[in-house]
């Protein structure tokens, strides 16, 4: 229960942290309510921007990178 | 005996992990500090196009440079170096070009390289319902849980602090801040762009 806002808040044992990684791999809406979470907690810190898809394009470019692609 | 919290060594933990080659550890990170990275570096450059690209260069630079990181650094100081150094080596490197030739009116390509990441008119207006959809639901809050939750986020108080200011027991501020989230997140999900075969 909350496991995304304790997984940002580091409010998880390194064993509990393991499982959430786990199905990290696999379950998007667990991905989902992460992203919403950081969002909502980055907009009340004052950081207000839409992510536009931005994790994705680093993540596409460390995938190239690691493939050894440009 | 019980398993102790990760806490403040959350961060440091899941470095520890991606040096161990697990990709999904990195991935939380990104998603954790893409925002705030992507912030500082706009604070010197002011151009999206290039923040997005210095963004990049950030992360995959600190990837890279993952196997010399010591757990006993702390992460987050350590990324917003990297991201201040490149934003200033970029701001020197553009203006270095400057100094050697004239500079260029905007021309198409210049343009068209621009409009692959600035906001459109409609991601500006998705914005605007999306913060404020979360004002409003920060507002709709039961008291106790607005409180605690502005003391953790805008004040960044910890717990134990937020539970003598509030006279609750820890649990307790931990539950309010839980659900409080939870609660804004559900609201916020939907209005999310979902992205096809995406992997966050």
């Amino acid at each position: 229960m909350h496991e995304s806002s304790r997984l940002l808040d580091g409010e998880l044992t390194a064993t509990e942290l393991t499982s959430l990684l786990e199905r990290l791999k696999h379950d998007r809406a667990l991905r989902d309510d992460i992203t919403a979470q950081q969002l909502v907690r980055d907009s009340l810190a004052g950081v207000q921007a839409l992510d536009a898809g931005y994790t994705l394009r680093i993540l596409a470019a460390l995938e190239r990178a690691q493939l050894g692609r440009p | 005996m019980s398993e102790l919290l990760l806490g403040g060594s959350i961060d440091a933990e899941l470095v520890s992990r991606a040096q161990q080659g697990e990709m999904i550890a990195f991935e939380v990170l990104v998603v954790k500090y893409q925002r705030r990275v992507a912030a500082t570096i706009q604070r010197f450059v002011r151009d999206d196009a290039v923040t997005e690209e210095l963004t990049q260069e950030v992360f995959l630079s600190v990837f890279t440079a993952l196997p010399n990181f010591k757990p006993d650094g702390e992460f987050a100081a350590w990324l917003f170096t990297i991201a201040r150094n490149a934003a200033k080596s970029y701001l020197r490197s553009a203006q270095n070009r400057q100094d050697d030739r004239p500079a260029p009116a905007p021309d198409d390509a210049d343009l068209d390289a621009r409009s692959g990441s600035a906001p459109s008119a409609e991601e500006q207006v998705m914005a605007q319902q999306l913060f404020k959809c979360i004002d409003t639901e920060v507002a709709a809050l039961p008291e106790i849980q607005r409180r605690a939750l502005l003391m953790r986020e805008i004040d960044g108080l910890d717990y134990k602090t937020i539970a003598t200011t509030l006279t609750q027991p820890v649990n307790t501020v931990k539950s309010h801040i839980f659900r409080a989230r939870d609660a804004i997140a559900n609201r916020v999900r939907p209005l999310l762009t979902p992205t096809r075969d995406r992997r966050w």
